[in-house]
């Protein structure tokens, strides 16, 4: 019986005591390459990635427009040739264009090589050690992709597509298999990460979204830098991100508003079902000034609803 | 129908920037203060001023001699930066190297980049 056969809630439990692995089909990467690739790259992004030493990994940034808002979260490993930027599959495109836009004197090529690899996320007690340890020695064009999750064990990490075979019968040999992609979101809701098109969209701002671990508040100019700088300096962040639990009965969409006492006070941007709570748990932006507490709310068509907003393990807010 | 002297959009710089730019030159031990002025992507407001003194022009460099010197730029920086003075503004609340660029529509608060 495949891993992935099993019910959700077994395989959530299987990923606290084991490894498991999730092909990354909303991944996209491209290669930039040139003198001025990282420089331009620097200017066009919240995080240093002048200063940061490559050999150790890889390096988060946010691309933002002119307004501070988020176009997408990218993460920036060395390539044998420059530098891959893994990103979403979806912002591929604008990342280019926007990126093209940008580029006047610089030297930089940029390359959509997404067919040329294959993005893996590991999750499971030990793997971002363990494993990768015994994986350096079999795969030649391992790269090692920070992972977003805090309070799970994981690591990202890409290959040449190539090596896929290889790296496949080597995870089969120690019994390490796929699992469902709504474990993932499972992961990612409770970690509160952001995702594009859902968190991570031009309406709304990194502070926002919790993302100032991946900003650079000493840098140079990037855009959108004096609006950012502004917000967090006068503390004029309007709402924040934050983990919220409802009735299962109930049917909410992505994208319904959050109404209480008749004023729009949220929006939802992610949701997926729990077994292990038996409840539905989502996230979404609320204004700031609400307390952490249980609320009675209207979202979408729905009335009612009892509406629980969970505090982050992580987190560095308070409401 | 009035005569008007037709000027064509160029790049300029003020005495005092040149005076200032052949100070720069003289303590790097450059013989002569040629001026690269340019544009690069990215910045606060999305483009970024570049200026550096340089030996001589690149192939396609436009070249503008003014003020005992000469500005070299290339064509697509040309495009953002047509029209503009280059100034310097000195004293304790000076901003050094100004740019007085017609095409931009907003600049940073330091005047390092701008917007079209």
């Amino acid at each position: 019986m495949k891993l992935s056969d099993l019910s959700i809630q077994d395989q959530y439990d299987y990923v606290h005591k084991n490894i498991g692995i999730i092909e990354r089909d909303d991944v996209g990467c491209l290669e930039i390459s040139g003198e001025d690739a990282l420089d331009l790259l620097n200017r066009l992004s919240t995080n240093d990635l002048i200063n940061f030493d490559y050999s150790n990994g890889s390096i988060t940034t946010v691309l933002t427009t002119n307004k501070g808002r988020m176009i997408d979260v990218l993460t920036i490993s060395k390539s044998f040739q420059g530098y891959f930027i893994t990103c979403s599959l979806g912002a591929l495109e604008e990342i280019i264009e926007w990126i093209n836009f940008y580029t006047i004197i610089e030297d930089i090529s940029i390359k959509n090589v997404t067919s040329e690899i294959l993005y893996i996320t590991l999750i499971g007690p030990n793997s971002n050690t363990i494993l990768l340890n015994s994986l350096s020695d079999r795969i030649e064009t391992l790269n090692i992709i920070q992972s977003k999750f805090i309070s799970h064990d994981s690591v990202d990490i890409l290959i040449n597509i190539e090596e896929k075979n290889k790296l496949f019968e080597y995870l089969q040999n120690l019994k390490i298999s796929n699992i469902s992609n709504q474990i993932f979101d499972i992961i990612r809701i409770k970690e509160a990460v952001p995702i594009f098109q859902k968190e991570i969209t031009q309406k709304f701002n990194p502070l926002e979204a919790k993302l100032e671990k991946y900003i650079s508040f000493n840098k140079g100019c990037y855009i959108g830098q004096e609006v950012i700088a502004r917000l967090n300096t006068y503390k004029k962040v309007k709402r924040v991100l934050v983990n919220i639990e409802w009735n299962s009965e109930i049917i909410i969409n992505t994208g319904d508003k959050i109404v209480f006492d008749h004023k729009d006070v949220g929006i939802i941007t992610s949701y997926v079902y729990n077994p292990g709570l038996g409840k539905y748990i989502g996230l979404a932006y609320i204004n700031k000034g609400f307390k952490l507490q249980e609320f009675i709310v209207n979202i979408g068509v729905e009335k009612n609803i009892k509406l629980l907003i969970t505090h982050l393990e992580n987190s560095h807010h308070q409401l | 129908m009035a005569n008007s002297e037709f000027k064509p959009l160029t790049i300029s710089i003020s005495e005092n920037a040149a005076k200032h730019v052949k100070e720069f030159a003289s303590k790097e031990g450059k013989e002569t203060p040629n001026l690269r002025v340019g544009v690069k992507g990215g910045g606060c407001s999305g483009l970024t001023y570049v200026l550096d003194i340089v030996d001589g022009p690149k192939e396609n460099d436009k070249v503008i001699k003014d003020q005992g010197m000469e500005l070299y730029i290339d064509k697509k920086s040309y495009i953002f930066l047509a029209g503009t003075i280059l100034d310097y503004s000195g004293g304790l609340n000076g901003k050094g190297f100004v740019f007085d660029n017609p095409n931009a529509k907003t600049s940073c608060g330091c005047g390092t980049s701008f917007s079209v």
